[in-house]
């Protein structure tokens, strides 16, 4: 049987690279603080309530 | 295996990157957190990849924490250099610049203005002559080189280095705006 890949390892993994995409653009200056803010606090949020879906599905499933 | 290999790329890469930028703290950080990033995705057919998640949320905590503290690298179009006699009433809105005044000459006690409204400012002060940086902020962040501070109130910054010599009082009033101040 073909084995599921890991969700939360894909959205934990997605989220870094964004993080680090992001930081890199507020850097050199394209993006300003609060921008950086503006994207990183929604998609923080994004993340735990994913992550928060995935482990409650899982749970589900254990029952 | 591959979260081992993960790390050892990761570490790898921050040390090149670090050689490639030597002056941008963030960039190794970022690059070493992508690496942990792909790592993740890569891993993720396998197993939950608990070895990788745990550093790489450290170093995004870390990395977000720089990103506030440090000034963005500003390109030539935004330097605000500031010559020897010039005045530097200035306002700025949704702007990024860098004011370095390490050039200048104190001759005489002078009060200056700066107004920032939605916008950044890196203001670099000469470390041999008298400076009082008076700051009133509003949903804002200022770094100076006593301290951090946020949200609203009055800060203020002394560097009186001989009381005999003339003193530059630059008073600024942000609103949703970022200030550091350095000395050089």
């Amino acid at each position: 049987m073909k084995r599921r890949p890991s969700l939360p390892a894909i959205i934990w993994g997605s989220a870094f690279i964004v993080i680090a995409a992001l930081s890199g653009l507020r850097q050199f200056g394209v993006l300003t603080t609060m921008t950086f803010w503006g994207v990183l606090a929604p998609l923080g949020l994004i993340v735990v309530g994913a992550l928060g879906l995935v482990l409650s599905s899982n749970g589900d499933k254990n029952h | 295996m591959i979260t081992i290999v993960t790390l050892i790329l990761a570490t790898g890469v921050g040390v090149v990157v670090s050689l490639g930028f030597p002056d941008l703290v963030i960039m190794p950080l970022a690059a070493a957190l992508a690496v942990i990033g792909l790592g993740l995705l890569v891993i993720a057919k396998r197993a939950h990849g608990l070895g990788l998640i745990i550093p790489g949320a450290m170093l995004a905590a870390l990395l977000a924490g720089v990103t506030i503290t440090m000034p963005p690298t500003m390109n030539d179009s935004m330097l605000y250099r500031v010559g020897p006699t010039q005045p530097a009433n200035v306002r700025l809105y949704g702007e990024q610049e860098t004011m370095d005044i390490t050039t200048m000459e104190i001759s005489e006690d002078e009060r200056w203005q700066i107004e920032l409204d939605h916008a950044e400012l890196e203001l670099i002060i000469p470390a041999d002559q008298n400076i009082v940086v008076e700051a009133s902020y509003d949903n804002s962040m200022l770094t100076l080189p006593k301290g951090i501070f946020s949200g609203s109130g009055h800060a203020s910054t002394e560097q009186i280095v001989d009381e005999v010599r003339p003193t530059l009082v630059i008073e600024i009033f942000a609103n949703e705006s970022q200030l550091w101040v350095s000395a050089s």
